[in-house]
């Protein structure tokens, strides 16, 4: 369940403090308290603005869930006039020197970017390319030398990433890339492999960036020993997907969700994930049956065919519902293990081997048919060994791994860049006597009375039938019907 | 990237080839389900000469359920709130699945041309709209020139 969707937690600024994730009773405080925060003040013009400066300035370092409370807060606002964004990037005085100057306090800095990223990601198209000025790029890859705390440099590429969606902004932040001696992306990529794990993240983005003088990480990975990864085509749409298939990250406010490619029907299986961001996060098992509601913010847990453990809440989740454990709450290095035994109908979670309470709830619904599955707040990121690397925790029982069983085809191990990934879907050919509500089969039925025929396919017949859709039927047969 | 149904696949071929005048519709970089679309305002309405952008959604279950469509610009209109959400009942109760991207487009400027204050979603804008007509159209073409000109 994403964070302001829930029952269970809100954030709030009095006086300037920050008062992080506090439980509360019960959802109606909830939502007064969330109002309060957002309505006091007149999002016209200031609202924008204010609720900006005080979490560029309040909003913890370290707090795991701080950089998406910004988003979620931000997102929550009315869409800003042009004059009130200006006014808020006029207020953070952004230029080369600024983001040289700020390195002595990464905590402002930090969150300046995340604030930009929001603000780019609600901006799209012109008013985008007003806001991104020579002097906002200057300080966004200034923040990218690597004096910076790696924290800025994190939130600094995310948002250059989100300003590059309109193509115009893409084209400048590339050329403006060109003409430095090194290119700082090339550089910080070499971090994908760091202990750090904030560098680690910044190693991850950089990986994924595309430009013309390189080689795709894709091609360039080693997948001999691979059978089991993250489902390219079982994801919802802005989680992004290491080219190995094995690690995942969300920067988008939705709450995105992926499946692995194998599952099991019978038996005791095991996975393990490690942790590399604290924040929320729900992983678990799944069927198909359970639905990414990414924009509605339900994901893996949140419905009756899917369980899953949120370490940073400390929750289990099970049909939306929590169930609080006692546990530490995770940290970026912890290793989550997985177990699910369907012999004995129990799911078992374990965090750096200590065990959870078995769980038993998801088996009401489904008995077999489960895959490892999770579901990931903004800027969270985790890495998943479905038996490919020794186990940390091995579980003190047979159990299999769906490395060891899956398989996969070549081409199926492919993870393409989304834009490659896109441009060959819209290449495809579509025949223009295919069903025209689906596409997918020949249009082969014949309507009575009226005769028609090349409009629908048998599994769409049903549709002309339902009150609701007269115009799915050609004028011509509505007179005569 | 969950698979792309070839329906959405195909609308974005035809939206590309077959371009509707006075609409330009274009899917995100990297989201096929996403669109940037500028509507051009009717002429002879208060809304002529501006440009207007919406962002346009085709959710899960997309061509069962309606496409989500919200103004960007800010309009003055009794059926769009300050929000950008539109009250136009294709979006709701008569959706059809034989609707398209292009049709739902359609009558979105076509609303523009025939604003109903009588099935409100921004209640002073309507009522000022039935209260004192050449007013609200007053409002509405400075709103126009002030909000949806300046690109």
């Amino acid at each position: 369940m994403h964070l302001f969707n829930g029952v269970d937690e809100y954030f709030l600024m009095q006086n300037n403090t920050w008062l992080a994730h506090q439980q509360v009773p019960n959802f109606k405080i909830f939502e007064n308290s969330r109002c309060t925060l957002c309505r006091q003040v007149n999002f016209e013009t200031l609202g924008v603005i204010s609720i900006s400066r005080q979490m560029i300035n309040v909003i913890p370092l370290l707090d795991p869930l701080g950089p998406s409370v910004i988003t979620l807060l931000l997102d929550d606002c009315p869409l800003p006039s042009k004059e009130s964004v200006f006014k808020v990037v006029n207020m953070l005085h952004l230029s080369r020197d600024t983001a040289i100057k700020g390195r002595l306090n990464p905590t402002k800095q930090r969150n300046i970017c995340v604030v930009l990223g929001c603000i780019a990601e609600k901006l799209a198209g012109p008013r985008n390319m007003e806001i991104l000025n020579d002097d906002t790029i200057d300080y966004l890859l200034t923040n990218l030398d690597q004096n910076t705390d790696p924290n800025v440099i994190l939130f600094s590429l995310i948002a250059l990433e989100k300003f590059a969606q309109s193509s115009q902004n893409k084209i400048l932040i590339m050329k403006k890339l060109k003409e430095q001696i090194t290119s700082p992306i090339a550089e910080l990529e070499e971090w994908k492999n760091e202990k750090h794990y904030v560098k680690r993240q910044v190693g991850f983005l950089c990986s994924m960036v595309v430009m013309d003088n390189r080689k795709y990480s894709y091609q360039m990975v080693i997948m001999d020993k691979i059978n089991a990864m993250l489902n390219t085509s079982d994801v919802s749409e802005y989680l992004k997907i290491s080219p190995d298939g094995l690690e995942a990250r969300c920067d988008a406010y939705s709450f995105e969700s992926v499946r692995c490619t194998a599952h099991a029907d019978i038996g005791v299986w095991y996975y393990e994930v490690f942790i590399i961001t604290p924040g929320v996060m729900q992983i678990g098992w799944a069927t198909k049956n359970s639905n990414f509601l990414n924009h509605e913010g339900y994901g893996i847990g949140d419905d009756r065919f899917s369980l899953a453990y949120d370490g940073c809440r400390k929750l289990i989740w099970y049909n939306a519902k929590s169930d609080p454990q006692n546990l530490p709450r995770w940290e970026a290095g912890d290793v989550l293990g997985c177990l699910l035994d369907l012999d004995t109908q129990q799911i078992i979670f374990s965090l750096n081997g200590m065990s959870l309470p078995p769980c038993m709830h998801v088996f009401t619904m489904a008995k077999s048919g489960f895959f490892a599955a999770a579901s990931f707040m903004s800027f969270q990121q985790c890495r998943f060994n479905f038996g490919a690397e020794p186990f940390r925790y091995p579980p003190g029982m047979t159990y299999s791994t769906f490395n060891e069983h899956g398989s996969l085809k070549p081409e199926d191990k492919v993870v393409l860049p989304r834009h490659i990934f896109l441009s060959q879907l819209r290449q495809q050919n579509i025949g223009e006597d295919s069903c025209t509500l689906c596409y997918d089969q020949k249009a082969s039925v014949r309507l009575i009375p009226c005769e028609h025929s090349g409009i629908l396919c048998i599994m769409r017949q049903s549709a002309v039938r339902m009150s609701h859709v007269p115009s799915a039927i050609p004028t011509g047969c509505r007179r005569q019907s | 990237m969950a698979a792309l149904p070839r329906r959405i696949i195909k609308e974005t071929q035809r939206l590309m080839q077959e371009p509707v005048p006075g609409i330009s519709a274009v899917p995100d970089d990297s989201n096929a389900r996403y669109f940037h679309v500028i509507v051009t305002g009717p002429e002879d309405s208060p809304f002529e000469g501006g440009l207007f952008k919406l962002e346009l959604f085709l959710p899960e279950d997309y061509p069962m359920s309606a496409p989500k469509v919200r103004f960007i610009t800010k309009i003055y209109h009794p059926n769009i709130d300050r929000l950008g959400r539109i009250c136009l009942d294709i979006l709701k109760d008569k959706w059809s699945p034989a609707l398209q991207i292009r049709t739902v487009l359609l009558s979105i400027q076509a609303l523009l041309s025939a604003p109903n204050p009588d099935d409100p979603l921004a209640n002073d804008v309507a009522e000022l709209w039935k209260v004192n007509e050449s007013e609200a159209i007053r409002n509405a073409k400075e709103w126009t020139r002030r909000y949806a000109m300046d690109n």
